[in-house]
């Protein structure tokens, strides 16, 4: 276990040294923020368009749809198939650490970017929504599961692009094809209403079922069966592919 | 008597292209081991598969007594490497990128980056980008992290590449020093056949993806004027039978 826990500090340490990770991180805090300030002050001019309560959840669904999906893209491109093309993949197998432990740190390293940027964003949302929302009732229960729930989808859906990416030997390469499929998946429930339930991409807003209260349980726990088993099946593949490679 | 290295009935193939074919080598422990061959030969190809970075067609590979197909994390605990060129991450400092290689070692000193920089001649350029180093000072940074953690073996592919004289001396030193004082295994590959000479006990000659000729220097001298008579010869050999076959 020693040499997966340093590998992920040492993958994590890497994300943090990298600018463009900073420049994400900054850019995912001051997003809402500037949102915030300038409903704050369109509100007497505009009338009904205000920062609610809900302001978290309402930038959660933009976040979970189009921002962090860019952010994997970029950590998987530069995790896996830019070190193959950099050819520095062979700084972290020369070390006594196994191809699975090295795939496995990776992994969790994005999986740990995915929920810094998701608590980044709920802090800052929740405190916009405190000292710039209009009066109601805050529900930070309900803030909790929106957010746990949207890591799970942002999960899945970096296990899907974390498998893609192992098919490439160059960053770019990567990253454009993932923008292709992340696009094409989700205007394919447009032509085929079938696709949405077996895509992952499709439940980048399924946050939104944990707060309805109509959504019966069963229909919950279904959803989160099919994430957990897209991780499983998109990270086994990806490890199959990646354990094959050369360095 | 155990090897540190043993490899048994290796064999890589590229598709069409020749890989190595067949390859039996013992590492003992002190032993310096010289890699020689031409272009082309597979010297890059035999480390790489030594160190787990090509998995082979056949054969296996065991290091300290583990497989390492099965047993990568034990057997690579005690190994240094550096294998084809000097590839970094640029965007680290030498000093970050060594605490990333120190931590997989628990035990090692407070200190050793500041140690092994000293050593290899780069402490003023600690807090440097890798992106600012020159292809000597990657290299220098590079042997820095394959002695580490002390390693009992370091494998070593074309070491002096981009070394300045005075890094070539240093480096010289170095497997000199791990040697006599720590008994360090090595094995070098390298086109530098003077420095392999004076530095190396056992040599053997990699030809067409074959490990050809294997043996000991001092004995090879004795029968040689230099190991680069030697090595011209046997290459002239080698080819010979070849066009002969």
């Amino acid at each position: 276990m020693h040499s997966l826990k340093t590998g992920l500090v040492n993958e994590l340490y890497m994300l943090l040294y990298r600018k463009k990770t900073i420049v994400m991180l900054i850019v995912s805090a001051i997003l809402p923020v500037g949102l915030a300030l300038s409903l704050h002050k369109l509100q007497p001019l505009m009338g009904l368009v205000a920062v609610s309560r809900t302001f978290p959840i309402d930038m959660l669904g933009f976040y979970t749809a189009l921002w962090i999906p860019l952010f994997i893209f970029l950590m998987a491109a530069d995790l896996f198939p830019n070190e193959v093309s950099s050819r520095t993949l062979k700084l972290s197998l020369l070390r006594p650490i196994t191809r699975f432990r090295v795939f496995a740190s990776k992994t969790l390293a994005v999986l740990i970017a995915n929920a810094a940027i998701l608590l980044l964003l709920g802090l800052v949302t929740v405190l916009c929504s405190l000292f710039l929302g209009s009066s109601g009732t805050f529900h930070s229960s309900e803030v909790i599961k929106a957010y746990s729930a949207a890591w799970l989808s942002m999960a899945a859906v970096s296990a899907l692009f974390i498998f893609l990416a192992q098919w490439f030997n160059s960053a770019s390469g990567s990253f454009a094809f993932s923008i292709v499929v992340y696009v094409v998946a989700k205007a394919a429930p447009f032509f085929s209403s079938k696709v949405a339930s077996f895509s992952p991409i499709s439940y980048t807003d399924w946050h939104l079922m944990w707060l309805n209260s109509s959504v019966m349980p069963s229909k919950l726990f279904t959803a989160a069966i099919f994430l957990i088993s897209s991780c499983i099946l998109f990270l086994s593949l990806g490890y199959f592919i990646f354990n094959r490679k050369e360095a | 008597m155990n090897g540190i290295v043993s490899v048994h009935s290796l064999t890589k193939s590229y598709g069409k292209q020749k890989g190595i074919s067949d390859i039996e080598l013992e590492l003992y422990p002190g032993d310096i081991y010289g890699l020689l061959g031409p272009n082309g030969a597979g010297k890059t190809t035999l480390l790489k598969l030594i160190t787990g970075l090509v998995r082979p067609d056949q054969g296996s590979v065991r290091l300290f007594g583990h497989d390492i197909s099965d047993q990568f994390e034990q057997a690579m605990r005690k190994v240094g490497c550096m294998i084809e060129s000097a590839d970094f991450h640029d965007f680290l400092t030498a000093d970050q990128y060594l605490r990333m290689v120190a931590r997989f070692y628990p035990d090692l000193k407070e200190n050793r980056i500041g140690e092994v920089l000293e050593i290899v001649g780069l402490q003023h350029a600690r807090s440097q980008k890798i992106r600012q180093f020159s292809t000597g000072m990657k290299q220098k940074l590079a042997l820095a992290a394959a002695i580490m953690a002390g390693p009992e073996l370091v494998i070593l592919d074309e070491p002096t590449n981009g070394l300045d004289i005075e890094g070539t001396v240093m480096f010289r030193q170095l497997v000199m020093q791990c040697s006599a004082e720590l008994g360090t295994t090595f094995l070098i590959s390298s086109h530098m056949i003077h420095e392999l000479e004076q530095l190396c006990n056992r040599v053997g000659i990699l030809f067409g993806g074959k490990l050809r000729t294997e043996g000991s220097v001092s004995e090879l001298l004795e029968h040689n004027q230099s190991l680069e008579q030697f090595y011209i010869q046997q290459l002239a050999g080698m080819k010979e039978a070849i066009r002969n076959a």
